[in-house]
């Protein structure tokens, strides 16, 4: 438990909360990028390299 | 939560089975396939909605409703029923799950609430502990050690993810060379039509802008690939020429001109001659050879690398980061190996561009002749196209293809200036200018700056696309880089905080020995580097030069502490199924005053199939009598059949009630039998030892009696050096009572009068028979703390017994005398 009587969030989900957080601090990832990648994550689909690859590719060239 | 009871209908092995834990700790002990793991697999799917035990690796094809049920029942048949005690509930609350509906728990709606965060947890699966390997992660490799933890903290995923992410990253590697490559060849396309060996920006201006002053535009300052015709128009005196530009294309004659001149014929000899030298160096030396072939290797070997450190040829698993290391220090070895293949590529790389260039100009030359159709000459430039194509494959890897059986110095001088293709050339353009007179120089200016857009456009779409992969490259990093740091962050702070409590429950297993005992726990790239102290020498891998029985223990204590801190206090219970046995006998004593002292407020569920551990367990007071459940004959139409190991004298009583003292006589026989063999065991009793290991009741009964008496005296005479007149005063009065009971039970009499010897029990009247039962029943309280239940043991400093003591310290003899 947390200090604030909360469940703590899977370990798993902390590592991929983080993560987006990370990448969410770089200048490489929009929010529909973040977002799909979140999506992602919550589909269980990471494992998946071939829709991560669809998902970095979109809006090449348009690095905010 | 904590399990008060517990109801199981047709579940896995498990016909029918009710079990009343009452919130305490309780055992389930019986051989192999006797069904104790179908109860570890019902309170999972209870808690859970799924049997771990059909999930997960080489499971395929088995479904929860089809293996779920008992053999011979339907999924609606089999459920799991529990009534259980939760945080914050004063009344029980009911719960009942069916394999038919596996998703759906049926309980109380209004206690769903409170329900949920437990069944997050309880999702997770931390609460059970069913492998029976254990120690794998305690001797394993860092990296199968960090596979086994994380699935142990249900994050296995963890690996999957990172193996995605490192395919994304070695795609976008590849993409970024392929469009390099592409690059390129729009830049090779540009330099034919500027004429030019190298892609010169300002050079490409100077050229558009003088096309676009020939027809009276304005000068860039800048490439602009779209607008290269902005402001101008074709002259429409010009409009109505030919189609083939004979001006334009005489410049891709010049290019091929260019290059059989003798100045190139002289450079190409030059560089293929330096080439060939080169290749013959290190050919001839063996070490150079093989060292250049190990560079390449390592370059290969380093590029595959991931940070598993598992080797990316033959896949022998290697310490995260040790393979890369030893890669990095052989390639600086091979250095002079490297200078040599830097000296190739850069000539090789001439030779190329040659051959590039020349297919470029003779690709627009074919054309034009197939538009004008002017078919003799095309055999023998395709030809030449197609050799000039075969060599840029063969030059673009010289020290495996370079130079083939078709590639003397001859040879290649004749690839480079086929015999008589200086006459053929001019033969075609001056074919091509009988049919084509002149053009002017404003469509010459026009054609040009048509074929310089249509390059420049090509090689901004070959740029765009490679800046497109550079992005993609950037975002595959940084994605990877990312999770990595993130998972080393959470898994960080988790490992820093059970790194401190199993430390402290190391030291509480192995007592004095190990005090100093410090473990540190840290992710170590893919995997987990593990290292503890060995008595102040240092920190090791566990493997390295603990004992299997330390190892084993580890493996506990990591676990305990692992559970204590994922179940986050809303699930009580843990159940241990088969796995302390890996924890060698000496040791297990302390592991259950672990799971007494340092888990007070769990409830543990403890599977065996060893009756030793299980009487330890009930001898330390972990569980009681009551909580010992024996699963024996387990046949498939009625699962185990089920002893429930209630109080030994209450079932005495019973067969004494229905006066059948045979029956009474034996379960006293075996069940004094096996309590003072503990009693021996914990008080040090002296017994007979026999090889065979046929000690009877005969030989411990009067060894742990003797041993008591011997105790009480001792410490009697400490209370007294001490001046503890209470505690004196307390000794006085057990010992006041020892006497009399030991009389009432004719133990000390065996040796000399067979008559009370047990061996007669069998034969006595239930009159006669009730007193001994009696007496043996206030025999066995003498040894037994009222308070906890537990069986007195001799704690010792060293080698030196210094008290006897209960676990709850309610009994504490001293027996130091004072020294006087």
């Amino acid at each position: 438990m947390t200090d604030q009587g909360t469940i703590e969030e899977p370990l798993m989900d902390q590592i991929l909360s983080r993560t987006i957080e990370l990448l969410k601090s770089t200048n490489l990832f929009d929010e529909n990028l973040v977002e799909s990648l979140q999506r992602l994550a919550e589909e269980g689909k990471l494992s998946s390299h071939e829709d991560i690859i669809t998902i970095l590719k979109q809006g090449q060239g348009n690095i905010s | 939560m904590r399990i008060l009871e517990l109801e199981i209908q047709n579940v896995r092995g498990i016909r029918s089975l009710r079990l009343s834990p009452n919130g305490q700790n309780f055992a389930i002990w019986g051989p192999n396939g006797s069904g104790k793991s179908a109860v570890v697999d019902a309170i999972d799917f209870l808690l859970t909605g799924r049997i771990s035990r059909l999930t997960g690796k080489g499971t395929g094809g088995i479904t929860l409703k089809r293996y779920g049920p008992h053999i011979d029942y339907s999924p609606e048949e089999a459920y799991v029923y529990a009534r259980v005690e939760m945080p914050g509930i004063d009344q029980p609350v009911e719960l009942r799950r069916c394999i038919a509906e596996p998703d759906n728990l049926q309980c109380d709606e209004a206690i769903k609430p409170v329900l949920a965060p437990i069944l997050e947890v309880a999702k997770r699966g931390q609460h059970v502990l069913s492998r029976r390997e254990i120690l794998r992660y305690i001797a394993a490799e860092s990296s199968s050690r960090a596979q086994e933890i994380q699935e142990l903290l249900n994050i296995s995923d963890i690996e999957t993810i990172r193996k995605s992410f490192v395919r994304v990253c070695t795609a976008a590697d590849r993409e970024v060379e392929a469009q390099n490559k592409i690059v390129e060849t729009a830049k090779g396309a540009v330099n034919a039509t500027v004429q030019s060996d190298l892609f010169d920006e300002s050079l490409t201006l100077g050229i558009i802008n003088r096309n676009r002053e020939i027809l009276g535009g304005k000068p860039f300052y800048s490439l602009k690939t779209a607008e290269l015709k902005n402001g101008i128009t074709l002259p429409k005196s010009a409009s109505g020429e030919q189609s083939i530009n004979v001006t334009v294309l005489e410049r891709d004659i010049q290019n091929l001109t260019k290059l059989i001149s003798d100045e190139h014929k002289s450079s190409v000899s030059a560089f293929d001659g330096k080439l060939r030298l080169l290749l013959k160096t290190i050919r001839s030396d063996p070490k150079l050879l093989r060292a250049l072939s190990r560079l390449q290797l390592l370059q290969l070997g380093i590029s595959l690398m991931d940070e598993t450190g598992v080797c990316p040829l033959c896949e022998t698993d290697w310490p995260p980061g040790k393979l890369l290391t030893q890669l990095n220090d052989r390639l600086s070895a091979a250095e002079v190996a490297l200078e040599n293949q830097n000296k190739i590529e850069g000539v090789s790389r001439f030779l190329k561009g040659y051959a590039e260039t020349s297919i470029a100009s003779l690709d627009k030359i074919i054309a034009s002749l197939q538009s004008a159709v002017l078919n003799d000459y095309l055999p023998h430039l395709e030809a030449w196209r197609n050799e000039l194509l075969e060599f840029t494959v063969a030059i673009s890897d010289p020290l495996n293809k370079y130079p083939a059986s078709q590639y003397s110095e001859s040879q290649v001088a004749i690839l480079f200036s086929p015999s008589g293709i200086g006459e053929l050339l001019e033969n075609v353009l001056s074919k091509l200018k009988a049919k084509y007179p002149e053009t002017s120089p404003e469509l010459t200016a026009w054609t040009t700056l048509t074929r310089l857009e249509e390059n420049l456009k090509g090689l901004e779409v070959a740029m765009d696309a490679h800046s497109a992969a550079l992005t993609f490259q950037s975002r595959a990093h940084a994605l990877m880089q990312s999770f990595l740091a993130s998972r080393d962050q959470v898994l960080g702070k988790l490992y820093d905080a059970i790194s401190t409590r199993f430390s402290e429950l190391y030291k509480a297993l192995h007592g004095p020995d190990e005090e100093g005992f410090i473990a540190d726990i840290q992710p170590d790239g893919a995997g987990l580097a593990f290292e503890v102290d060995f008595y102040g020498r240092g920190k090791h891998p566990p493997l390295a030069l603990h004992s299997e029985g330390h190892q084993d223990s580890m493996g506990v204590c990591l676990y305990l502490a692992l559970s204590e801190r994922l179940t986050q206090g809303l699930i009580n219970i843990t159940i241990l199924d088969d796995v302390i046995m890996s924890v060698d006998a000496s040791h297990r004593r302390k592991v259950c005053s672990i799971l007494s002292k340092y888990f007070p407020d769990k409830q543990f569920l403890i599977t065996t199939h060893d009756k030793t551990w299980s009487n330890q367990l009930k001898s330390e007071g972990v569980i009681r009598s009551s909580g010992m459940i024996e699963f024996y004959n387990w046949n498939i139409e009625t699962g185990p059949h089920v002893n429930y190991e209630v109080d030994i004298w209450d079932r005495i009583g019973k067969y004494l009630e229905a006066n059948d003292v045979p029956s009474a006589a034996a379960l006293l026989r075996r069940g004094l039998e096996e309590f003072f063999a503990y009693v021996c065991d914990t008080l040090e009793a002296d017994v007979r030892y026999q090889l065979d290991g046929s000690n009877d009741l005969g030989d411990f009964l009067p060894a742990a009696m003797g041993k008591y008496r011997s105790l009480l005296k001792k410490a009697k005479k400490s209370a007294q050096s001490w001046t503890d007149t209470k505690l004196f005063e307390q000794l006085n009065e057990i010992d006041s009572t020892v006497s009399p009971i030991y009389a009432r039970t004719y133990a000390e009499q065996w040796a000399v009068n067979a008559n009370v010897h047990f061996n007669n029990w069998a034969t006595f009247s239930r009159e006669d028979f009730t007193p001994v039962v009696e007496a043996f029943q206030d025999l066995q309280s003498l040894f037994i703390c009222q308070n906890c239940g537990t069986i007195f043991r001799i704690a010792k400093q060293g080698t030196t017994p210094v008290s006897v003591r209960c676990n709850c310290g309610s009994v504490n003899w001293n027996l130091v005398t004072k020294a006087t």
